[in-house]
């Protein structure tokens, strides 16, 4: 039994009291029907799997998390206990089980925060925060919590936690687009460790310099960066950053069009994080391997690929690959000639990245509309668009060249 | 089948091989955990009723894109208030289907596009009436004082009377049953009965409640009646299945099994029908308990698994503890001491976390059953006090006799 349609009804009995019917008819073409995805060409054995994989609810992880958490609080002292819950926080944030992983950091937290002795634990902690709010698009909290986080490293002169923290300030202004102040933390991240030997540490800033790359065009800085990074982590056997990497190798394949070559890293990456629950780095890669789909024709499996980001994005509340997943439905739809559907999708795309910041993304959603706008010879509406995309591009160009 | 991902637990073994010896991880016996769900095979072994209640599954995420297509739809076309009300209704929506993340994005965007007007107040209500959803009590205080500011500024006064309600709630599942009631009262004499029947009608239930939890059952009868009454007139669901609930719980309480039974079937009928998830979840937890004192324990424990299920979805914290609580009742008494020693311990955990003083109270009169059971006497007089000393916080009378009463005995003895 499902009560999905329950929703629905409900939300259209709401519509009612806000639009006439002949608007509401117009302007609302109800999408549940070409929600769910219906293929009939032929796939890949793999891709077969990928599709229909099993996403946990993640009750279970948390069952198994609560009572070895309950064991080891009673065995463990206060510090050691302290650790294995920021531990299990951080692997939860991979799991894509925000929540708990919220709660695991905020028992730190509460239990530390006035606590002198444990004040390492507590910048930890608030730095874990500051991840979990980043991968749900609250720019405001994770900054303020990165900057609780950097007070107490600085304060105990410790350069490694310092230096963590540009890594979180860059990575957040990455995100949102914001390429010369994420590029800025970076340089001081690095500038710090090399006072401090890390070796994980400068991998992540390798890696997150060649995501800077990536979308600034400058692939070969690129693919330099995010081989050292994976080679690091490879040694060290932290799968979590293997699969992502494999993530960022594909999108900087796809950026340059080898598709093969693309599609074969999403692949490692969906299938190390499918098997170990790397939920967060699932919703990406299956986006990217639909862009590809689509872009190749494939539509009905792009579709499949999407819903499939949809069903994981929508469970670990990541609303930038929301965003993503109407842009990429917007692609697909164009490509089936549904020029008001692929509309829809865009400007919903559009508006999310505009409610969460990330200029970056909200400028392609606008390139699109600008395109469909073309197409259905809706000129005066590209102009402003144009104009706002043209801006945001020239700052990107401004600071390449700088 | 269990849903945990292939190499979950390798990983756990490995995290945790740097803080405790291979020994020891072997104590931890998670084969215990993939069984959680798969343990009770209830085909044809329950009623029918009872096994459709127990198959019903949701598809979250399609609901999520039709939303998301309204509001762009809703932005463009609509004028800012018109556009900002209808915010905040798809958003109170969210929070009855129990779409909690979503709901706090779409409040949050109405919060921050508004400055120092109704809209900002009622969106900072609403935040904070999900924060008590998730036990996030200091949060929750502080979105609520905040509105009720801004709610002054406008002379709102069904607003005041919103958040005085809304603090009653906080204060009640804190266990903190005086104060709970005192801000019940006060929002019943404030608010218009008249115009605003549904909050009047919510106050009411909330004020039976607390007289269900304080044992004055003529009183609580009356209240949920009254409050039954009003919805009916108005035709508001979710409230209906709130109140049945309600209902149920002061049976339950009664030990009137087969009554308590029947709300909670209608509560959860209703629940079904609209799609009302929370009140779905903690439903089917009472359900779990009153099967429980039934000593139909499969019948408890399928009711309980599917509710943790429903609660994990939705963050409802203070249930999972619940959950762990009957999960451990349940192993007592089906001699899988280890498994119940694990549940209660982890379900007092929890519950200190969330302050919650009578759910503590409850707790740790079982550890003290569990631990009598075991002949752990020490033990059992430790939690015995403890439980004694989280009802005499709470003023549970009944209780209190109960507790000193068996300690008097035990002393004597």
């Amino acid at each position: 039994m499902s009560i999905t349609n329950i929703l629905s009804a409900e939300l259209n009995q709401l519509l009612k009291e806000y639009f006439d019917s002949t608007t509401l008819n117009n302007l609302y073409d109800s999408v549940r029907d070409k929600i769910a995805p219906n293929f009939s060409e032929t796939l890949s054995e793999s891709d077969r799997k990928q599709i229909s994989a099993n996403i946990p609810n993640g009750a279970e992880q948390r069952i198994l998390l609560d009572l070895i958490t309950t064991s080891a609080k009673k065995q463990l002292s206060e510090i050691k206990y302290f650790n294995l819950l920021l531990k299990f926080s951080e692997l939860m944030i991979y799991n894509g089980e925000l929540n708990f992983a919220r709660e695991l950091a905020e028992e730190v937290l509460d239990s530390t925060k006035f606590d002198e002795a444990n004040c390492k634990l507590t910048a930890e902690a608030y730095l874990i925060s500051a991840k979990i709010d980043w991968s749900q698009a609250y720019w405001k909290e994770s900054t303020q919590n990165t900057d609780m986080a950097y007070e107490i490293f600085n304060e105990l002169n410790d350069k490694s936690g310092c230096a963590k923290c540009e890594n979180m300030f860059g990575t957040i202004f990455g995100e949102q687009g914001k390429i010369k102040q994420a590029s800025h933390h970076f340089e001081r991240g690095l500038a710090l460790l090399k006072e401090t030997r890390n070796s994980e540490l400068e991998a992540a800033f390798e890696v997150n310099l060649g995501i800077l790359y990536t979308m600034i065009d400058e692939n070969e800085k690129a693919l330099n960066y995010l081989m050292s990074g994976l080679e690091k982590f490879e040694a060290k056997q932290d799968m979590r950053r293997v699969a992502r990497i494999n993530h960022n190798i594909g999108m900087l394949h796809l950026r340059t069009c080898k598709f093969e070559e693309a599609i074969a890293a999403f692949d490692i990456c969906l299938n190390v994080s499918l098997d170990f629950g790397y939920l967060s780095n699932c919703a990406i890669a299956y986006l990217g391997k639909a862009w590809i789909k689509n872009h190749l024709g494939a539509t009905e499996i792009a579709d499949a690929f999407t819903h499939k980001a949809m069903e994981i994005a929508y469970k670990i509340n990541d609303k930038l690959s929301i965003a993503e997943v109407y842009r990429i439905k917007g692609l697909i739809n164009q490509n089936m000639n549904d020029f008001n559907l692929s509309e829809e999708f865009f400007e919903s795309c559009v508006r999310l990245n505009r409610d969460f910041d990330n200029t970056f993304n909200e400028s392609e959603g606008n390139l699109h509309l600008i395109e469909i706008y073309k197409n259905k010879n809706l000129l005066d509406r590209t102009l402003p668009l144009v104009k706002k995309s043209a801006d945001y591009y020239n700052q990107i160009r401004r600071m390449t060249a700088g | 089948m269990s849903s945990l991902p292939n190499f979950f637990i390798e990983e756990i073994n490995t995290l945790l091989s740097d803080y405790i010896s291979q020994n020891e991880i072997s104590r931890y016996r998670f084969d215990k955990v993939t069984t959680w769900a798969t343990n009770i095979d209830f085909k044809g072994k329950f009623s029918l009723f009872d096994e459709e209640q127990l198959n019903v599954e949701f598809t979250p995420a399609d609901d999520r894109v039709e939303i998301d297509k309204i509001i762009t739809l809703a932005e463009k076309n609509f004028p800012e208030d018109k556009f900002y009300d209808f915010l905040l209704k798809i958003g109170q929506l969210c929070i009855s289907h129990g779409k909690m993340n979503l709901s706090e994005e779409i409040f949050l965007k109405v919060a921050r596009e508004n400055e120092n007007n109704l809209f900002k107040a009622e969106s900072l209500f609403f935040i904070a009436r999900l924060g008590t959803k998730s036990a996030h009590w200091e949060n929750s205080e502080r979105n609520i004082v905040d509105a009720r500011n801004l709610f002054r500024t406008l002379g709102e006064k069904t607003g005041i009377t919103k958040c005085e309600n809304l603090l009653g709630t906080i204060c009640a599942n804190q266990g903190k049953l005086d104060e709970a009631e005192k801000h019940f009262e006060n929002s019943h004499k404030l608010v218009d009965r008249t115009t605003e029947v549904e909050l009047t009608a919510q106050i009411e239930m909330n004020l039976g409640i607390i007289n269900n939890i304080k044992g004055s059952f003529n009183k609580a009868e009356q209240y949920f009646q009254s409050s039954l009454s009003r919805l009916s007139e108005v035709g508001s669901l979710n409230r209906i299945a709130e109140v049945r609930h309600n209902l149920g719980m002061m049976f339950l309480e009664q030990s009137k099994f087969e009554n308590a039974l029947k709300e909670f079937d209608e509560s959860i009928k209703v629940s079904i029908e609209a799609g009302l998830q929370p009140m779905m979840g903690i439903s089917y937890l009472c359900k779990a308990t009153a099967y429980f004192r039934m000593n139909e324990y499969d019948l408890a424990d399928a009711f309980a698994t599917k509710s943790y299920d429903i609660c994990y979805g939705l963050s409802d914290k203070q249930s999972l503890a619940e959950v762990y609580k009957i999960k451990g009742m349940i192993a007592r008494l089906r001699k899988n001491f280890n498994d119940s020693e694990n549940y209660l311990q982890s379900s007092l955990r929890l519950n200190e976390k969330f302050r919650d003083d009578l759910n503590l109270a409850e707790t740790s009169f079982e550890l003290a059953k569990l631990y009598g059971t075991l002949n752990k006497k020490t033990e059992e007089d430790n939690y015995l006090n403890q439980a004694l000393q989280y009802y005499r916080k709470i003023e549970a009378v009944g209780k209190i006799k109960e507790l000193q009463k068996l300690l008097d005995n035990r002393i004597n003895f």
